[in-house]
């Protein structure tokens, strides 16, 4: 009764031995592309930028950066491959820029190639360049290798900034939705540094327009549910206030009665001041709060039109009473959404006023 | 006849059950049912549960009511020896392809997902021996393997909560937006990732006092609905139905969006987890078909299994590609419906019939 051994002996050993000379990837003979950069070009259709870290002695990193154009990003691959010591795997990507000449153009075949790669997450950031990509990857100076340079900046800008909540995974969520259009973070370089300068706004895949990011709260406020920790200026003649730790939620009411309905959208704002140029906010908190909530609104009406002029809706406003309507009709919304009444309606209570009166 | 040693208890058809039920139809199923109940789908989940507890309740009423209490003497009583031979042969060979079809859908998960190289042939005969070890003997080693096989895949269930975070309550929003009719037709689809029990018709004569255990199946049963409805909606929460139509396997990506600072992609180790969920799957339907041959023939059970598997390492091998794979998967889900909601309840009133003449008869 060996035979049987013998058999199963002989099967695993095959098996191990015919499947052990699969093409591997050795850490040593790899390089991780941490961050991708696409610009448009002349006579190809892309310029494919990408950044791989080295690791240096202790706590230092150095990126290698290699550049070529190509028509497909694999194609460019082939090509950058020519130039880089070891082989390029996509396998850590973190960071990938659009410039906005190629954001106008459409961005949506160059998203695919990462959606459609299994080692890929989908906790990638997007964003948008205003000038080349390969400035702005090449402006960062970090010890920490680019890819995480950037992934960091981002981060702590959507959680506690002016950026919302965005990613590959909800870019590609909005894109294919169909009832919202995406946006993405926008950098440029200021003073020779990377710096998130705007947010840029899609129709479909196509970049079509920006709000500088110190305007970003109160779209911030009206694209979220939820703000878990965003923040305000306010400014007039009179005084300047400064609102932190804000927290809001959102939700938008549909009213059809005749028509083709109304938009409320409520946002109840709540938060502290922590700089103030009058005297004593104590006193004037119901003041401050209408002013605010005055500012906020008057700002926010001119962002939504400003959406409507544009026949976009980064604020998923469609997804809103889609969810909420059960006659809802897609080509009738499409058509009434640029001349729709959609008022903002601001709740704002002030919290507290740091430790002074 | 059957030795008490070689009987399991009753507890252990939740186990079976379950174990059978959940396999490679939870990677990827919730971008085909909802091709007529859109967002709605994860109802039909739960009424494809209902369904399928149906069925397994017509299942024991006609085991309980047979003296061995399997497929082969039912059918041996209800349509004689010839007819009855040929209708099981049927089920044996639909209970092999059943195992193909997993297999196949595995290894072509670790193609797409891990080795794209990978020699499907050559990584079968790791596989082989040890399906030839479990099902070769006693039941009960088998019976051990789907018990493992629903409790390790049962952390899985814990990396649904990654996903929770990014859930969007609007992508499921209005509830009920659909008629019944469209509810309906979804659950004929979600029916098919239920399958797996009918191997129920085999297994029953090694359940220790089977009639009781009625109950256990049910449980099993419970728990799949469960673990597939939770799948379902939480991807729907995720995914906005027009992502849904891109996806191939909807489950698996819900795993892009973990990260975890010693683990780039959960993936590795979720595919490697899901074996245990896959491995069950496949030992209990080549033993059920094993098992199943033997009786009717009367074949040796070790020499019947060793055809069977080279007969799974051949079709496992020739299928290759996205097309090949769907195909079989297609098929094996069409004959899975005839079988369990046309065939069994045929069967289950010409068996009422054929017992009630019979008794008055003698």
């Amino acid at each position: 009764m060996y035979l049987k051994y013998i058999v199963f002996f002989v099967f695993v050993t095959a098996s191990l031995l015919l499947n052990a000379f699969m093409p591997s990837k050795i850490i040593d003979q790899i390089q991780m592309i941490t961050v991708i950069g696409f610009d448009a070009t002349e006579e190809e259709r892309v310029q494919g930028t990408v950044a791989s870290p080295k690791y240096q002695q202790e706590g230092q990193v150095e990126d290698f950066i290699y550049t070529d154009t190509a028509d497909t990003v694999y194609e460019d691959w082939v090509k950058l491959n020519a130039k880089a010591t070891e082989r390029l795997l996509n396998g850590k990507i973190k960071v990938v820029f659009y410039n906005q000449k190629l954001a106008a153009e459409g961005i949506s075949d160059f998203i695919g190639f990462l959606t459609r790669d299994p080692s890929i997450g989908g906790n990638v950031s997007l964003a948008v360049t205003e000038g080349s990509t390969l400035d702005v990857i090449n402006s960062a100076t970090t010890t920490k290798g680019r890819g995480i340079f950037f992934a960091d900046l981002f981060e702590h800008n959507i959680r506690h900034g002016n950026l919302p909540q965005i990613n590959l995974k909800i870019f590609e969520s909005a894109l294919d939705s169909g009832t919202q259009d995406p946006f993405l973070p926008m950098l440029s370089i200021e003073k020779e540094r990377p710096a998130l300068t705007a947010i840029a706004f899609f129709k479909g895949d196509q970049y079509v327009d920006k709000l500088p990011i110190e305007h970003a709260d109160v779209f911030k406020m009206l694209y979220e549910k939820n703000v878990s920790d965003g923040e305000y200026q306010y400014k007039s003649e009179e005084y300047i206030a400064a609102v932190e730790n804000i927290e809001t939620t959102k939700d938008v009411v549909f009213e059809t009665n005749g028509g083709s309905g109304t938009v409320t959208i409520n946002v109840n704002i709540r938060g502290a001041v922590r700089e103030f140029t009058g005297q004593l906010p104590t006193t004037q908190k119901e003041k401050i709060e209408r002013d605010i909530k005055q500012d906020i609104e008057k700002k926010a009406n001119r962002l939504v039109s400003r959406f409507q002029e544009l026949e976009i809706d980064p604020l998923g406003i469609e997804d809103d009473i889609k969810s909420g309507n059960r006659t809802y009709n897609q080509k009738h919304f499409k058509s009434a959404y640029p001349d729709m009444p959609i008022r903002v309606n601001a709740e704002v209570k002030i919290t507290g006023y740091g430790i002074m009166r | 006849m059957i030795s008490l040693d070689d009987k399991v208890s009753g507890l252990m058809v939740l186990f079976l059950i379950s174990a059978s039920q959940l396999g490679v139809g939870v990677l990827g199923f919730q971008s085909i049912i909802n091709k007529y109940a859109g967002h709605d789908a994860w109802i039909s989940v739960m009424i494809a549960g209902i369904a399928v507890s149906g069925v397994i309740w017509l299942m024991y009423q006609m085991l309980k009511n047979d003296e061995k209490g399997d497929i082969v003497a039912i059918h041996e009583f209800t349509y004689g020896k010839w007819l009855g031979n040929f209708l099981t042969t049927l089920f044996a060979i639909y209970l092999l392809l059943m195992a193909i079809v997993v297999l196949r859908t595995y290894i072509e998960i670790i193609q797409v997902w891990i080795f794209p190289h990978l020699k499907v042939w050559a990584f079968l005969l790791l596989l082989i021996p040890l399906f030839y070890y479990t099902i070769s003997d006693q039941f009960r080693t088998v019976v051990g393997v789907c018990f493992l096989g629903v409790v390790y895949p049962a952390i899985l269930n814990l990396a649904l909560f990654f996903s929770v975070q990014y859930a969007d309550i609007d992508n499921i929003l209005p509830i009920l937006d659909h008629t019944i009719t469209e509810l309906l037709q979804s659950s004929s689809l979600a029916v098919l990732d239920f399958m797996g029990f009918s191997a129920l018709l085999v297994f029953y004569p090694f359940i220790r006092e089977a009639g009781k255990s009625q109950k256990y199946a049910h449980y099993g049963n419970l728990y799949t609905t469960l673990v597939y409805t939770a799948v379902c909606l939480i991807s729907y929460l995720y995914y906005n139905q027009s992502e849904l139509d891109s996806v191939i396997w909807a489950s698996l990506g819900l795993w892009k969006i973990i990260e975890m600072p010693f683990l780039e992609r959960f993936e590795y180790f979720g595919i490697a987890t899901l074996f245990f969920m896959i491995l069950p799957n496949v030992v209990l339907y080549m033993w059920a078909a094993t098992r199943t041959v033997t009786r009717t023939f009367g074949f040796d059970h070790k020499k019947v299994a060793l055809v069977l598997l080279g007969i799974l390492f051949i079709t496992s091998a020739i299928f290759t590609g996205r097309e090949g794979v769907n195909l079989l998967n297609d098929s094996a889900s069409r004959i899975g419906l005839v079988f369990l909601f046309i065939y069994i309840p045929v069967l289950f009133v010409i068996n009422f019939i054929c017992r009630k003449v019979r008794k008055n008869v003698s």
